[in-house]
């Protein structure tokens, strides 16, 4: 048995694509995406996950003058940093800061009321159909991805990034399961 | 969450992206055949199910366009073939053959973990646990969009927008929201929860088998 370079597999047998699907869309898009992004200030929101640590990598090509990470687990977030830090190809900016807590919490929202922020991007989400296995789950799970997304737009009333981005999910097309659901 | 996206997207530019699974993402299956490897444990993967795949990389860049780009209201998908699609157990498969190894079909979670139990690293063979999906919510298939959906092809290369056409009224909204918090505010078991969903989704049709994956190996 031999070890896996996972990336090359992913290419190879997966998505079966040598270049990125978005090559092109992001090529075309550079002066854009540049004068969005240089200089600007950017909190992303469970950033420590996969969506969100690669939308941070591909943010930080574009020079932005600070980030700021929320994510739950103090373990991913530290992982996200070594991983930075790590990369040859990736200038991680002056202003690097990570916090360990909810974006439900009343900790996040004296964050949000001390910082003025262009971008924010929240990937902070419950995406597994198996947590929605009782009323307990299901509430814990509709809370997060629907009060405090709630909670947070009303937060940012005051202070209105440039740009508001948070994922969703192709189950919330016609849903067929609460986790869908709760993403309408 | 999207209806709330949409509902306050008069107030601020807010934009968002539907998603495939991502490829080896934080605990998602194939993420979990290296930790099963890791740990020596069979593989375990549905045999009837079809997703798309993006990689890790396509997700981060997928929403760094949607995120800048995009216009209010818009609702950012991949633009993928349906042939793209692919079930996990094929995964699996390739997985196994990349490193060398050939998959051991087994009949039950037992007979897998019995198998891994007893694998050494001079074997040829791994066990793998392939089964047909059971559990409650699963879809045989996935969509981006729905057929009333208005959708912007042209903007971009390989990205589809899903446009805003109602925009959710925010009193509406605001009922609904505070309906779900009086809800939870009380003992609500399961099926008053999923009712309350069906009257807010009209066309919400919750695939209920009574099994959940985390019974599952």
């Amino acid at each position: 048995m031999y070890l896996l370079d996972i990336p090359d597999f992913i290419d190879k047998h997966i998505t079966k694509r040598a270049a990125s699907l978005f090559e092109e869309d992001v090529l075309s898009h550079e002066a854009a995406l540049k004068s969005n992004i240089r200089g600007k200030s950017i909190l992303v929101i469970g950033g420590a996950g996969t969506i969100g640590s690669n939308y941070i990598k591909a943010m930080l090509a574009y020079e932005p003058a600070s980030l700021v990470v929320v994510d739950t687990s103090e373990n991913e977030l530290t992982e996200l940093t070594r991983d930075l830090r790590s990369d040859k190809s990736i200038k991680v900016p002056g202003k690097y800061i990570t916090y360990p807590f909810d974006f439900g919490s009343a900790v996040f929202e004296k964050l949000l009321y001390s910082h003025h922020f262009d971008i924010v991007a929240c990937f902070a989400a419950h995406k597994h159909v198996r947590s929605e296995k009782d009323h307990l789950a299901i509430e814990a799970m509709i809370n997060n991805n629907v009060f405090n997304t709630h909670k947070l737009l009303e937060n940012l009333m005051s202070n209105k990034p440039a740009h508001f981005f948070s994922v969703s999910t192709d189950k919330a097309a016609n849903p067929v399961n609460v986790m869908g659901a709760s993403k309408n | 969450m999207e209806k709330i996206l949409l509902a306050y997207s008069s107030e601020m530019k807010i934009t968002t992206a539907r998603f495939a699974n991502v490829a080896f993402s934080n605990g998602s299956l194939l993420y979990g055949f290296v930790q099963r490897l890791m740990k020596r444990q069979p593989l375990s993967a549905p045999a009837d199910v079809k997703r798309y795949f993006v990689s890790p990389t396509e997700s981060g860049q997928l929403c760094m366009l949607a995120s800048v780009l995009g216009q209010s209201g818009d609702i950012f998908f991949p633009g993928l073939e349906e042939n793209a699609m692919m079930t996990f157990s094929e995964i699996a498969e390739k997985f196994l053959f990349e490193m060398g190894l050939q998959p051991d079909y087994c009949q039950t979670e037992t007979e897998a973990k019995e198998k891994a139990a007893n694998w050494t690293q001079h074997h040829r063979t791994y066990p793998v646990y392939f089964f047909n999906s059971d559990t409650s919510g699963e879809k045989m298939y996935e969509e981006f969009f729905e057929s009333s959906d208005i959708l912007d092809l042209k903007s971009f290369h390989r990205l589809g927008i899903i446009k805003l056409k109602d925009k959710p009224d925010m009193g509406t909204l605001n009922e609904l929201l505070s309906e779900f918090r009086s809800l939870f505010s009380g003992q609500a078991s399961k099926d008053d929860i999923i009712k309350l969903i069906n009257k807010h989704i009209p066309g919400f049709t919750h695939i209920e088998t009574g099994k959940n994956l985390d019974s599952k190996m």
